[in-house]
């Protein structure tokens, strides 16, 4: 059983929390701009790394609010929990 | 390869059941093959037996990590069945259960096929629509099911809770004959003794780390050292993005931990399989007694391979929603795999952009039921780098055009 | 009924058993007694009762082997009173008055049970491991298999008697402590003393474990004051919370324990009532503490299956807890130093003479002390075992060990016997250490496999960590209890140069070779040390392999006792190091757990509980028949003195066709869209212009998905320049505002808006019909007014003097129609007012069939019906609506994919069967006439699908059966005449724009 700390709540169980999968980039302010190939690329692939990754969570049955948390996705060791104003770079840093 | 029948058995027992043959070899790996499979699950290994039946081809091995048989292919709630309701996915996993169906007789090992019915509950009257929807899809597609009414359900499953007052009343039933159990483990081992009968070697203990390219060829970098191939294909399942990211090869797939469990062997009580959409759960008895359950997946990136309790609790409380008489049973052991799960839950099948790679995964939690059908479509698409007919439309490129195939509903389970 | 009251067996006094309260029982249909505090398995053995079980594959003899989880073969069927166990652990099984227990295998009877032939030499060779995977192909593997499917599990669930429930609870501690023996207990105390909070969790109703009733000395005193005085120190702590009758059965991601208590023993008194039988633990600390103990490991020789074989400290188990001697004339077995600790029990308690043939050649330092009584021969090897064989139907001692034959050197000798205690070495019980990614790892100097050290999330302590002195075991507990975290207690307390004292044992010598399909190493699943080599020599290396091909360990006990040997016994077959071997991977639980303690409070009407409506009582009232609506209550139809559905839900469609209907549409979801960026943010979800909404105005249209599909349809309303009110569809208004928040706190939290579901807040009741203005007329002043000033798809909110209210006049059924929201608690009230004033305006309560029937009249789209994961907005004809919007919006991009544009997709149509009655069934097929020649054989025509009916019924509007399709490339054909398929039957229909009733809307504009 996954425990997570939100950053607004505190530590909650994976009962209450809802993951939205792994940190993906910001979505193309244009998509219009973008062709398909790169438009399926944000879409639908994904990095899916066996190990430390940044992914995003919901304090569903709290709070409501989403956070970031570098996570092993082998041993589910979790390394942090961060809002999601932090600078990502800082969490993959973490993660890598 | 030594020939089973009841007389080999009669023959062995009379001499005390000493010196049997080895069902494969144990070789060391060659610096160089033609063709590598990375992954001994039924899809690495019937792929390679196709390989080499169908194809003519030589010089091939699989690689395993750990031991033949021992990820998705020993972890499964053992189902087939073909109930899918795209024309695409229906012929494909059809050709599956035709070829599982001879599977026993023609690799001479006894995979114990056991067609004793699929049944999909339906719990509501859009369930219903749903499922004539389903069944009238099937009937085109030339694969045969009936619509059970309560009364049937009654004779066939005494043990479902049938009462009106239910929280999820059960009005009806999908019924697919020919739909059932298999015993997992022995497919792996069929398809391994026969491939290694014709030549492939099959290297268990032997852990690829990267992939990358060299000189015009493909090198693996392996816990026994480097090994060389012509071409790769990559048959890991929930494994397969960590090898393919070693060589820029990106892919629509996320993993995630599906769990099973089993109870204590009970006398036989529940003939068929048995799943419900709205509960989310799936069950059948194994031949020793036991009951096999399954259900929904954690939905968190996952490699872990372990069991989790609250995904546990919700399968068991769906399960003792349909059976009450249950809840005295005990659960024997649970546990979990890790699956590749893609957006509209269809495999792919298909080249990616490193020329002579390969890769064969998507197959999310319905990959056991594929085998066979996975096998021989991946064979014929690295031995002649084209998809076979029954594959075509699982491409990699589905994501880019917008032509998915749709099949979460046909999964039995919530995505 | 035959009565057996004696107990031959049981010492008169000692045990840890209540002498006053006798408890008769039965097994296999002759009474027994035994006493309170008694396992099921003690009070037969007691008795005398030897052979309980016939063994899976074989149906060999066999009797109780161990205690509590550890037994292989004493499963019994027990049941008591309207209460049943179809797999019950002798062993584990409490003893209650009145219960009836019966072997699980054995026809016609225990004693002469004809499956025995199968252990006639040639059967028994025939069904050597894996021998399945080689014949029964021909003709068929279904031909067979029942025959083996009856065979394999012969426990029958009774599914007539009550259920069985459970409680759950969650509990936090700064510590959890497993195993309460002189471990467990130092480890609580010393993390009470420094200010933990503990569990301390144990399987048995005693806490003690090998300390009951054992006359070691641990720390200078004996173990029962050392016992005393501990439990003193636990008991008087509010920090610690002992947890008895309760097996942790599994260790989970962080830090997690679950455990489930037995509340009342099984198959004790229970009422009926579903009172609960199971309390099923969560538990969590940051320090989890194993000090789970060690089992003991049987040896192998010929014949080592026999009733009569029991582990050694098994019989000093019975002889201690239960006051029961095996054996009157004892012969004990072992490889190492524990079982002299069992002789000396047996010679001091029970003065009996014993024999010990030790394998070792020498004498070593426990065999050198003197036991009076007791006869010990070094190197001995046991050779063979006989049984006694009764007559008669008494199945008691069938088959008990009479004799066994041993060999010192070459000289061979008979030793008669009633009872063998054997003891092959102790493996620590690190079955939970290794639940999570811990592996276990060989330890060569004991001998036996341990938690390895590697990500090491627990402590293991005493016994489990392979110490097995009490006072170093006790020592190094309570240093691990100090320190915080595993790593640093490994190099705080260096724990193997700790005198261990460990029973190393000594190799047994092995079978010879024609002799080792009469040595068993599984005892439950009946797999000898022949099947093992069948297995090697099918090339079979991986241990997990050999498990699955002859399954051994994949019993109900886990391969509990079988675990070691079948890893040492491959290792010498393959020549190899047991290291290399490993142990095969061990899987939660650690016994098994009853379903019911998973499930918890989680069933029956507890279960996803049910939504009501708000103004449920009053639909009842007007005789409602409620079905589920995506989790929602709801009125199917109304009775209303309808003989059947068919007719009510005619009556209802006619009312709002005719006059007016009465709505309940609470479950509709609701969506406050507030602040000075509401309209720019939620111009980013719809198909449609949200900017250039008016305010006090109303707009349908659909949200997408990123993927192009549609996710919902809805109307979009604005109370004022930065207030908007959303009207998700009822079953996906949960999944709508929480991809509305995070698209906002991801992608957009820039804008500045909030989002408040009110779902539940209000009630909507619906009035639709050419008459609904009347029947508002007649409400308040402040709402009848309403009634001719609302335009349609206009909003209003005001008060009358009790409650407020917000008026949407939207059209869902082509009717003129007011959606009247109130608070939640008027809708009771309002519920029967309108019923009232509207009584002469025809009023007409409508449930969700008929509303969903008005719709298809219209062409409406209901979400889940005409669209599915793949459905976009050109499919269903908004395309046009869809271009007039020139900004971003989501799924935009993905519509412009090519496969997107395909003319070939499937798009929404209306049809009309040639029959106008003929209602042609949901979910049937579209098929082109041309696919019609190939009907006799379905076989080949794969594609042959050209859509199929999404919406089917009878309309009132329309006076004829009606249906809505998706039909690929459906608008080109508009006129043409298609085939409709479903389960064998066809019908002919034309396609038609899906409108069938007031195309240009005039009814409900007016």
């Amino acid at each position: 059983m996954l425990w997570l700390n939100c950053p607004f709540c505190g530590e909650r169980p994976e009962t209450e929390l809802e993951c939205g999968g792994e940190w993906l980039p910001p979505r193309p302010t244009v998509p219009r701009a973008v062709d398909d190939r790169a438009w399926a690329r944000w879409l639908f692939m994904r990095e899916n790394r066996k190990g430390f990754h940044v992914e995003r969570w919901c304090c569903r049955y709290g709070c409501g609010g989403w956070f970031l948390v570098v996570r092993n996705t082998l041993t589910h060791e979790v390394s942090r929990t961060a809002p999601l104003s932090t600078p990502v770079d800082e969490l993959q840093g973490l993660a890598r | 390869m030594e020939d089973f029948s009841a007389f080999s058995v009669l023959r062995r027992a009379a001499r005390g059941n000493v010196d049997w043959k080895a069902l494969w070899r144990n070789p060391a790996p060659r610096k160089q093959y033609d063709i590598v499979i990375v992954g001994a699950g039924g899809h690495g290994l019937a792929t390679a037996f196709y390989l080499v039946h169908e194809h003519g081809c030589r010089s091939i091995a699989v690689l395993e990590r750990r031991w033949i048989g021992s990820g998705n292919t020993a972890r499964n709630t053992t189902n087939v069945r073909s109930d899918y309701y795209h024309p695409a996915s229906a012929r494909f996993y059809d050709f599956a259960l035709r070829q599982y169906e001879q599977l026993s007789r023609a690799l001479n090992f006894n995979i114990m096929l056991s067609q004793r019915g699929w049944i999909r509950l339906a719990h509501s009257i859009h369930d219903l629509a749903m499922q004539r929807r389903r069944a009238n899809a099937m009937l085109l597609n030339g694969i045969e099911c009936r619509l059970l009414d309560r009364a049937e359900l009654a004779v066939r499953v005494p043990a479902l809770d049938l009462s009106p007052c239910a929280r999820f009343p059960v009005l009806g039933a999908l019924l697919q004959e020919r739909g059932g159990t298999i015993r997992h483990d022995a497919v792996a081992w069929a398809y391994a003794r026969a491939a290694c009968d014709l030549g492939v070697d099959i290297i268990q203990n032997c852990e690829v780390q990267t992939l990358s390219r060299a000189d015009g060829q493909l090198e693996l970098a392996t816990s026994c050292g480097p090994v060389r191939a012509n071409k790769v294909g990559l048959a890991m399942a929930g494994e397969t993005s960590t090898l393919a990211t070693t060589i820029g090869v990106e892919l629509p797939v996320v993993s995630y931990t599906l769990q099973a469990m089993v109870s204590e062997p009970i006398a036989p009580v529940l003939d068929c399989v048995v799943s419900s959409g709205a509960t989310g759960v799936y069950i059948n008895q194994s031949d020793k007694g036991e009951l096999v359950m399954g259900g929904m997946l954690d939905l968190y990136p996952s490699y872990a391979q372990r069991a989790n309790l609250p995904t546990l609790e919700r399968v068991v409380s769906g399960v003792l929603e349909l059976f009450p008489a249950f809840a005295r049973l005990r659960m024997l052991r649970h546990w979990g795999g890790t699956v590749d799960v893609v957006h509209d839950s269809s495999p792919i099948i298909d080249r990616t952009p490193i020329p002579n790679l390969y890769v064969n995964c998507g197959f999310g939690t319905g990959g056991f039921k594929a085998i066979p059908a996975g096998g021989f479509t991946f064979a014929h698409l690295i031995a002649r780098n084209q998809p076979h007919p029954l594959a075509e439309e699982f491409t990699l490129r589905r994501f880019r055009t917008g032509a998915l195939i749709d099949e979460t509903a046909a999964s039995g389970i919530s995505h | 009924m035959k009565r057996s009251l004696q107990a031959p067996f049981r010492i008169p006094n000692g045990g840890r058993i209540d002498r006053s309260r006798k408890l008769r029982f039965q097994f296999n249909g002759v009474e027994y007694v035994g006493f309170g505090g008694d396992t099921i398995a003690s009070a037969l053995l007691a008795a005398g009762v030897w052979c309980v079980a016939r063994s899976i594959r074989r149906h060999r003899t066999r009797g109780i082997f161990a205690t509590g989880v550890a037994e292989p073969n004493a499963i019994v069927t027990v049941r008591q009173g309207r209460h049943q166990d179809p797999v019950a652990l002798a062993t584990r099984t409490q003893l209650v008055e009145g219960l009836c227990a019966s072997s699980i295998r054995g026809w016609p009877n225990l004693r002469w049970d004809l499956a025995a032939a199968l252990d006639l030499p040639l059967l028994r060779h025939l069904t050597a491991a894996g021998f399945y995977y080689k014949t029964f192909m021909w003709p068929r593997w279904e031909w067979f298999e029942p025959w083996i499917r009856h065979a394999a599990g012969p426990a029958r669930v009774a599914l007539e008697l009550p259920e069985i429930h459970a409680h759950t609870e969650s509990a936090a501690f700064d510590a959890i402590v497993i195993g309460a023996g002189a471990a467990g207990i130092a480890a609580a105390v010393a993390l009470d003393a420094i200010g933990h909070s503990v569990a301390l969790i144990e399987e048995q109703a005693l806490i003690g474990g090998s300390l009951l009733g054992s006359d070691e000395m641990i720390e200078g005193v004996s173990g029962d004051s050392w016992l005393a005085r501990q439990q003193t120190l636990l008991q008087g702590s509010e920090r610690v919370t002992i947890l008895r009758n309760t097996l942790a059965f599994g260790r989970y991601d962080n830090g997690t324990v679950a455990a489930v208590e037995e509340i009342v023993p099984s198959l004790g008194p229970q009422s009926d009532d579903g009172g609960a039988r199971y309390r099923f633990w969560k538990l969590r600390a940051p320090q989890v503490i194993l000090a789970t103990g060690a089992l003991e490991t049987p040896l192998l020789f010929p014949g080592n299956d026999r009733p009569g074989v029991m582990l050694a400290s098994a019989a000093h188990e019975y002889l201690r807890r239960f006051a029961v001697q095996v054996g009157h004339q004892p012969v004990i077995i072992t490889n190492n130093d524990s079982a002299y600790a069992v002789a000396a029990a047996f010679t001091r308690v029970c003065s009996v003479p014993i024999t010990v043939l030790d394998s070792r050649p020498g004498p070593s330092n426990a065999s050198r002390v003197p036991l009076e009584n007791a006869h010990v021969i070094h190197g001995a090897q046991v050779v063979s075992t006989s049984g006694l064989w009764s007559f008669g139907r008494d199945h008691r001692s069938h088959g008990r060990v009479r004799s066994v034959r041993f060999k010192v050197g070459a000289i061979h000798r008979d030793q008669r016997c009633d009872a063998v205690l054997v003891s092959g070495g102790w493996m620590p019980a690190i079955q939970l250490g290794t639940h999570t990614s811990v592996a276990s790892v060989y330890e060569r100097e004991l001998g036996v496999f341990i938690a390895a050290r590697k990500g090491q999330d627990f402590y293991a302590v005493g016994a489990a960590a392979g110490i097995w002195c009490r006072s170093t075991a006790v020592g190094h507990a309570r240093a691990a209890a100090q320190s915080a975290h595993p790593g640093v207690s490994g190099s705080k307390t260096p724990r193997d140069a700790l005198p261990r004292q460990w029973p190393v044992a000594t190799p047994y010598p092995g079978p010879p070779r024609n002799r080792e399909a009469e040595v068993w190493i599984d005892l439950q699943n009946d797999v000898t040390a022949r099947d093992l080599r069948i297995a090697t020599d099918h090339g079979l290396r991986s241990i997990e392999h050999i498990k699955r091909f002859t399954t051994v360990g994949m019993g109900t006990d886990q391969g509990r006792t079988s675990a070691l040997n079948s890893t040492q016994f491959t290792a010498t077959l393959l020549k190899a190091d047991p290291a290399a071997i490993g142990c095969a991977k061990s899987r939660p639980p650690v016994a098994p757990v009853c379903l019911a303690a998973f499930a918890g409070v989680s069933r029956g009407q507890l279960y996803h509980p049910r939504r009501l409506l708000p103004a449920s009582q009053a639909h009842e009232k007007s005789g409602a028949v409620f079905d589920d609506f995506g989790g929602w209550q709801r009125p199917d139809h109304y009775r209303n003195g309808s003989p059947d559905r068919e007719c009510a839900v005619t009556q209802e469609s006619k009312a709002v066709r005719h006059a007016v209907g009465l709505f309940d549409g609470s479950p509709l979801g609701k969506i406050e869209v507030v602040g000075p960026d509401a309209a720019a943010f939620l111009n980013r979800f719809y198909i449609a212009d949200v900017l250039s909404l008016p305010v006090g105005r109303i707009r349908y249209s659909l949200m997408l998905t990123d993927q192009g599909t549609i996710l919902d349809d809805g109307v979009i309303t604005r109370k004022n320049e930065t207030h908007f009110l959303l009207s998700p569809s009822s079953t996906q208004a949960r999944r709508v505002l929480a991809c509305l928040e995070s698209w906002h706190q991801i992608e957009w939290p820039g804008d500045r808006v909030s989002l408040t579901d009110v779902t539940e807040q209000w009630a909507v009741l619906v009035l639709a019909g050419p008459r609904a203005r009347e029947v508002l007329r007649r409400m308040p002043q402040e709402l009848a007014m309403y009634a001719d000033r609302l335009p349609h798809m206009a909003f209003v909110e005001g008060a009358t003097e009790d409650f407020s209210f917000r008026i949407f006049r939207v059209s869902f059924t082509g009717a003129v129609q007011f959606e009247i929201n109130v608070p939640a608690r008027h809708a009771d009230w309002l519920w029967t007012h309108f019923l009232k004033v509207g009584a002469d305006a025809g009023i007409c309560p409508v449930g969700v069939e008929a509303w969903m029937r008005l719709r298809v009249d219209k062409g409406y789209i209901h979400i889940g019906s005409e669209t599915d994961g793949q459905t976009t907005p050109d499919d269903l004809g908004f395309g046009e609506i869809r271009s007039r919007k020139t900004c971003d919006y989501l799924g935009r991009r993905s519509l412009e994919l090519p496969a997107m544009l395909e003319p070939n997709r499937l798009q929404l149509v209306g049809l009309l069967a040639e029959d106008p009655t003929a209602v042609i069934p949901e979910g049937a097929h579209l098929i082109e006439p041309r696919v019609l020649v190939h009907e006799e054989s379905h076989d080949r025509c794969s594609g042959a699908s050209a859509g199929h009916v999404t919406s089917s019924c009878l309309s009132i509007g329309a006076g004829r059966s009606v249906a809505l399709a998706m039909l690929r490339a459906g608008r080109s054909r508009i006129g043409e005449w298609v085939t409709a398929y479903s389960l064998g039957r066809t019908w002919r229909a034309q396609i038609v724009r899906p409108v069938f009733y007031d195309p240009m809307g005039t009814c409900f504009r007016e």
